[in-house]
C-alpha cells in the first residue's frame, strides 16, 4: 500500500516536471517571439495597419510676360473599376460604353479582368463622369486627377512642351523645369483597423502637398502669335518645308518669341507626328550661308587687318582648292570695300578676306561668338554648331567658312552672335523663363549677367552696326526694312548639305537683324527651310522680319528713332 | 462565548498555507483577466454592444457567481462527490446530447445551451464529470491500473462516449483536454508505461486520421505547421498572434495601447487574450502569466500528493492536470506551437462556463486541500494511510482533534 502511495506520489511529481517543461518550452518561444525577433513583428505589425495615401499636388502654371496663361492644371474626372465588385458584366458594360463612346467590347474586357483595379477613363469630362456616377454600378469608382491644359493650343507649343498622363514634363519647359513645376506630394499616414477604419488614437500623419511654383516666361504672347503667323504665311507662301523664328532682347537675352514649324497642338500632342515635337531652333544646325560673313567681317574689324573703307578689286570669281567660288549673281571684275563685300554680300570678297583673316583667327572667332557651343538657354535637347577641327581644314575650307558653308549652327547660336553686335560687343545668355514663383509667393529672377562677357570691342561692334544698316538701307536686306526704326541685319542664302550622300540640295533662306540699329530693343532670327520659287534670305525671310519687328518694336512701345528721316524720305 | 472564539480561530487555522496560496494564485489570474478583458474587448464591445464595458460586465458577473460557487464547492466534503461521480456524468452525457440536438451555432460550433435564461457549454461541465468519474472509478479498484485490458469497459467507454459527443459539438480542444487527463490521470494511477505507450500511439493516430479527414481541420493543422502558406485564412490567426506578441517586445506596448485587437487578431478577448497580453504588457507580462500557472501546477501537485486519499489524490491531480493541460494548449495555440483548437486561456479568458466551471474545480482542490493533516504538512510522506483517512474524514474530526492537542 505505501508502495502503491510512493509511486503515486512519484508520478504525480513526474507530471508535474512534464507540464513544466512544456510552460517552459512556451516560455523559450516566447524570449524568441518577443525578444529576438521582436523587430521582425513588430515591423509586420506597423505594416499591415499603416497606410499611406498620397495627396497629389497641383502642377504650377506657367505665364507670359505680362501674366496671360499659357499652361493650367485643372482636376478631371477618372474612373476605376473594381471588376470582382461588378454584377452583371455585360449589362454595366454596354452601359458604361454608350457614355463614355467607347465599344462594348473593350469596356467589358476591363470590367472582367483579373486585376483588383483597373481603368475604366482617365481625366474625362465632368458630365461624363456625373452620367457614370448615375448608373450606380457597384464596383466603379471616381478619383480627381489634375489635367494639365493649354489654353492656347499651338501657340508656343515647342516652348511650353507638354507633360504625359502621369504629369511628368515631357518636352519644352515642362520637362526643363519639371522639379519646380510639379510640388511636392503630400501624404496621409493612418493607422487602420482590419477593416480600413483609423484605429482610435492611433497614429494619423497628415503631410500636406507643395503645389508645384508658377513660371513667368520672357515670353510675349501677342508677339509670339504675331511671330507665327508671319513665319507660317511666309512658309505657306513659299511652300517651305519649315522654318524658325526668334525675337529676343539682345541686351538680356529675354525672348519674346520663339517659333519652328511645323508645330503640334499641346492638348492633342498625341495625334501629332513626333517629328513636329522638334523645337528646330534649338535643336537643329544648319549652314547659315553669308550671315555668317558678319562674323568674318568683324573678325577682321576687330583684328584691324583692314577698316570698313578699305578698297578691293574682286574678280566675278576665285578658284580655290580646286574649288571655283562665284558670286549669287553673277558679275564682271569691280572695285568692292569691305562694307560693300558685306552689303552685297559677295561670296568671292568673303573669301578674299577670309583668306585674310586665316584659319587660327577664324577658327577663334566662330569661337568666341558662342556658335560652337550651347548658349545654355533653359529648353532641352540644345544642339551645338560643328565646326571641323583646324587639322582637318582643306584649302578651301576657309572660302567656305567666311560665307557661311561647311560649317553649321543652331539658329538659337546665330541670333546670340547677332547680339553680341546689336549689344556693344557683350554676349547674353538667351532665355524663357524670368522669374519662379513659389506657392508662397516668393519670386526667384533667373537672369543673371554672369555670362555676359565682351566678345569684340565696342567700336567694332559700332562699325558692324552700320555696315549692317547699309545692308538693310541699300543691300541685299531691303525688304527688312521697318518704317520709322533703323534696322541692322543680313541676309543668308545657303545651301543645304544632303543627310545621306555628299553635295547639296535645297536652300535656307534666312534673315537676322536688330532694330532700332543704335540702341536695338529686338533682334529677330528668321529663316526659312526649304523655299519654291524664291530661295533668297532677303526675299523669302527679310519681309517676315519688317512685320514681325515692326509689331514686337510698336507693342514693346520703342520710340522709333527715324520719324524725320522717313519724312523727309517722302 | 470564549469558547466559541476559540473554536472559530482554530478552524482557521486549521486551513494550510497552501490553501491561501491557492486561492491567492486564483483570484490574481482571475484580476489578471479581468484587466485584459476590458482592455482588449472595449473597442469591440463597443461597436458590437454599443457597450465599451460590456465583456467587463459580462466577465466580472461571471467571476462573481464562479466565486461562490466555488465557495460553495470548497466547504462541500470532496468524498461526497465519489458516490455521485456516475451520475454527474450520465447527467453531463444527456446535456450534450441535447446540445447536438438542439444547441445554439456560435462560431460554427453548437456549443452552448440556454438553460432557464443562461447559456453555457455542457462540455465544459463534461471536462470535471470525466475527472470525477475517473477518479473514482480508479481509487474504486487499486489494481485495475495492473491490467490495462480490465479499463477500458469500466473507464474507456464511459470516457471516449462522453469525448466522442465533444467532439461532435465539435470541440476538438476540449476533447484533447478531456483525454490527456484521463491519460495523466492513469498514469498517476500507476498504469505500467507499456500500456500508457500503447494508449497514446494508438489516440496520436487516431487523433491523426481524424485531422485529415476534414477539411477545416486538416486547412488549420497545415497552416499551423506553415503559417506562411496560407496567410489570408488559415494562417492568418497564428500569424496575427506571433505579430502582437512581437509587437509587445520585452516591456509591452502599454496597457489599453493594443493594436492587434482592432480587428486584426479574431478573438482578442477569449482565446488569443495572451497574445494580447504579451501585446500590451510585453515578455514580462507573458512571463507572469507563465510563472503564475507553474506556481498553480506546483500547488495543485503538491495537493494532491498530500490528499488524505486515493480518490482526493486522482482528483487534485485530474483537475490541476485538466487545467494546466489547457494553459499549455492555448498558450501553445497563441505562439504558434501547437494548432489552434479554440480552448480558452483558464481563469483569464472571457467566458462564463469555462470560468465557473473551472473556479468550482478549484473550489474542490481546495477542499481537498483543507482535508489534508495538519501534521502532513510539516512531515511529507511518512505518515500512515490509515491516520489521514481517518482524519480527512470529516472537518468535525479534525477540529476536535485540534480542540485535544
Amino acid at each position: 500500500m505505501n508502495a502503491k502511495k510512493r509511486q503515486t506520489k512519484m508520478r504525480l511529481s513526474l507530471l508535474f516536471y512534464f507540464l513544466l517543461i512544456c510552460l517552459v518550452a512556451v516560455f523559450s518561444k516566447l524570449v524568441k517571439v518577443q525578444a529576438m525577433d521582436a523587430k521582425k513583428y513588430e515591423e509586420m505589425a506597423v505594416g499591415q495597419r499603416i497606410t499611406d495615401h498620397e495627396l497629389t499636388p497641383d502642377r504650377g502654371s506657367i505665364y507670359d510676360r505680362n501674366g496671360e496663361i499659357l499652361a493650367l492644371s485643372t482636376d478631371m474626372d477618372t474612373v476605376f473599376v473594381t471588376p470582382y465588385q461588378i454584377k452583371k458584366k455585360w449589362k454595366s458594360a454596354k452601359k458604361i460604353a454608350a457614355i463614355l463612346g467607347e465599344s462594348t467590347d473593350t469596356i467589358f474586357e476591363k470590367l472582367d479582368s483579373d486585376n483588383g483595379f483597373a481603368y475604366l477613363a482617365r481625366k474625362i469630362d465632368k458630365e461624363k463622369a456625373d452620367k457614370l456616377k448615375e448608373l450606380n454600378i457597384e464596383g466603379l469608382g471616381f478619383v480627381k486627377e489634375s489635367k494639365r491644359q493649354y489654353p492656347l493650343g499651338r501657340l508656343a507649343s515647342h516652348i511650353i512642351g507638354f507633360v504625359g498622363l502621369d504629369n511628368i514634363g515631357l518636352s519644352g519647359l515642362e520637362i526643363q523645369y519639371d522639379n519646380k513645376l510639379k510640388g511636392k506630394p503630400g501624404k496621409v499616414i493612418t493607422e487602420q483597423d482590419i477593416n480600413g477604419y483609423p484605429i482610435p488614437g492611433g497614429k494619423n500623419t497628415f503631410i500636406p502637398s507643395t503645389n508645384g511654383s508658377q513660371l513667368i516666361l520672357t515670353i510675349d504672347k501677342e508677339i509670339q502669335y504675331k511671330a507665327e503667323l508671319e513665319l507660317s504665311a511666309a512658309i505657306e507662301k513659299y511652300e517651305a518645308k519649315g522654318g524658325n523664328i526668334i525675337v529676343m532682347d539682345p541686351k538680356s537675352g529675354e525672348i519674346y518669341a520663339m517659333a519652328s514649324l511645323p508645330d503640334f497642338d499641346l492638348n492633342d500632342f498625341s495625334n501629332s507626328e513626333s517629328e513636329n515635337f522638334r523645337n528646330t531652333a534649338v535643336t537643329d544646325v544648319y549652314e547659315p550661308g553669308s550671315t555668317m560673313k558678319i562674323i568674318t567681317a568683324t573678325a577682321i574689324l576687330e583684328e584691324k587687318l583692314f577698316s570698313p573703307d578699305s578698297k578691293f578689286m574682286l574678280p566675278g570669281s576665285i578658284k580655290i582648292g580646286g574649288w571655283l567660288i562665284k558670286e549669287a549673281h553673277g558679275r564682271g571684275t569691280e572695285e568692292f570695300t569691305l562694307s560693300s563685300i558685306v552689303t552685297r554680300s559677295s561670296n568671292v570678297g568673303a573669301t578674299h578676306i577670309g583668306k585674310v583673316l586665316g584659319k587660327e583667327r577664324m577658327i577663334k572667332y566662330i569661337k568666341r561668338f558662342g556658335l560652337n557651343s550651347p548658349t545654355n538657354i533653359d529648353l532641352p535637347g540644345e544642339s551645338i554648331g560643328s565646326l571641323l577641327s583646324a587639322d582637318l581644314w582643306s584649302k578651301s575650307t576657309i572660302a567656305t567658312v567666311s560665307f557661311g558653308q561647311g560649317t553649321s549652327v543652331t539658329s538659337i547660336e546665330m541670333i546670340r552672335a547677332f547680339s553680341v553686335i546689336a549689344n556693344h560687343g557683350v554676349a547674353v545668355r538667351p532665355h524663357l523663363v524670368d522669374q519662379i514663383v513659389s506657392t508662397r509667393g516668393k519670386r526667384t529672377s533667373l537672369a543673371s549677367e554672369d555670362s555676359n562677357v565682351q566678345v569684340v570691342s565696342p567700336r567694332t561692334a559700332s562699325l558692324m552696326t552700320e555696315i549692317m544698316e547699309d545692308a538693310v538701307g541699300t543691300g541685299t536686306g531691303k525688304n527688312a526694312q521697318i518704317e520709322g526704326y533703323s534696322v541692322a541685319g543680313k541676309t543668308g542664302t545657303a545651301q543645304k548639305p544632303n543627310t545621306d550622300k555628299p553635295g547639296y540640295s535645297g536652300y535656307i533662306g534666312s534673315f537676322i537683324g536688330y532694330a532700332p540699329a543704335k540702341d536695338p530693343a529686338i533682334a529677330i532670327l528668321v529663316t526659312i527651310d526649304e523655299p519654291k520659287g524664291a530661295i533668297y534670305g532677303g526675299v523669302v525671310a527679310a519681309p517676315v522680319f519688317s512685320s514681325v519687328g515692326e509689331f514686337a518694336l510698336q507693342r514693346l512701345k520703342v520710340t522709333p528713332d527715324q520719324v524725320d528721316k522717313g519724312d523727309k524720305q517722302q | 462565548m470564549v469558547k466559541k472564539k476559540k473554536k472559530l480561530k482554530k478552524k482557521k487555522q486549521t486551513k494550510p498555507t497552501i490553501y491561501y496560496l491557492l486561492l491567492g494564485i486564483t483570484f490574481i489570474l482571475v484580476l489578471f483577466g479581468i484587466v485584459m478583458i476590458t482592455s482588449s474587448s472595449s473597442s469591440l464591445a463597443l461597436s458590437r454592444q454599443n457597450d465599451s464595458f460590456y465583456y467587463l460586465k459580462r466577465q466580472s458577473l461571471s467571476v462573481a457567481i464562479g466565486l461562490v460557487v466555488m465557495l460553495i464547492v470548497s466547504l462541500i466534503d470532496y468524498r461526497k462527490f465519489k458516490r455521485l461521480s456516475i451520475i454527474f456524468l450520465a447527467l453531463s452525457i444527456s446535456l450534450l446530447s441535447f446540445v447536438i440536438i438542439s444547441g445554439t451555432v456560435i462560431y460554427g460550433s453548437s456549443r452552448w445551451v440556454a438553460l432557464m435564461g443562461i447559456t453555457f457549454q455542457p462540455s465544459e461541465i463534461a471536462k470535471l464529470a470525466v475527472i470525477f468519474f475517473t477518479a473514482s472509478v480508479l481509487s474504486n479498484n487499486k489494481e485495475i491500473t495492473k491490467k490495462i485490458n480490465s479499463l477500458l469497459v469500466p473507464i474507456g467507454l464511459p470516457v471516449l462516449f462522453t469525448s466522442i459527443l465533444v467532439l461532435a459539438q465539435p470541440d476538438l480542444g476540449t476533447t484533447f483536454a478531456i483525454l490527456i487527463t484521463v491519460f495523466f490521470m492513469l498514469f498517476m494511477a500507476g498504469a505500467r508505461i507499456r500500456d500508457l505507450v500503447m494508449l497514446s500511439s494508438a489516440g496520436f493516430a487516431a487523433g491523426m486520421i481524424f485531422i485529415m479527414t476534414a477539411a477545416h481541420r486538416r486547412e488549420r493543422f497545415l497552416a499551423f505547421l506553415d503559417p506562411n502558406s496560407d496567410p489570408k485564412s488559415g494562417g492568418f490567426q497564428i500569424i496575427q498572434s506571433l505579430l502582437a506578441l512581437g509587437s509587445g517586445g520585452v516591456g509591452g506596448v502599454g496597457l489599453g495601447f493594443s493594436r492587434q485587437k482592432f480587428g486584426y487578431l479574431p478573438t482578442p478577448f477569449t482565446d488569443f487574450i495572451f497574445a494580447i497580453i504579451g501585446e500590451e504588457l510585453g515578455l514580462v507580462g507573458t512571463t507572469m502569466i507563465i510563472i503564475l500557472f507553474i506556481i498553480f501546477g506546483f500547488l495543485g501537485i503538491k495537493i494532491a500528493q498530500k490528499a488524505p486519499d486515493r480518490f482526493g489524490q486522482l482528483l487534485a491531480g485530474g483537475i490541476t492536470s485538466m487545467i494546466l493541460v489547457q494553459a499549455i494548449i492555448n498558450l501553445g495555440a497563441v505562439t504558434g506551437m501547437l494548432p489552434i483548437t479554440g480552448i480558452p486561456l483558464p481563469l483569464v479568458s472571457f467566458g462564463g462556463s469555462s470560468l465557473i466551471i473551472t473556479l468550482a474545480s478549484i473550489g474542490v482542490l481546495l477542499n481537498i486541500s483543507s482535508s489534508q493533516k495538519r501534521r502532513a504538512t510539516r512531515k511529507v510522506g511518512i505518515e500512515g494511510s490509515n491516520s489521514r483517512r481517518r482524519d480527512g474524514r470529516s472537518r468535525l474530526s479534525r477540529s476536535s482533534s485540534g480542540r485535544s492537542a
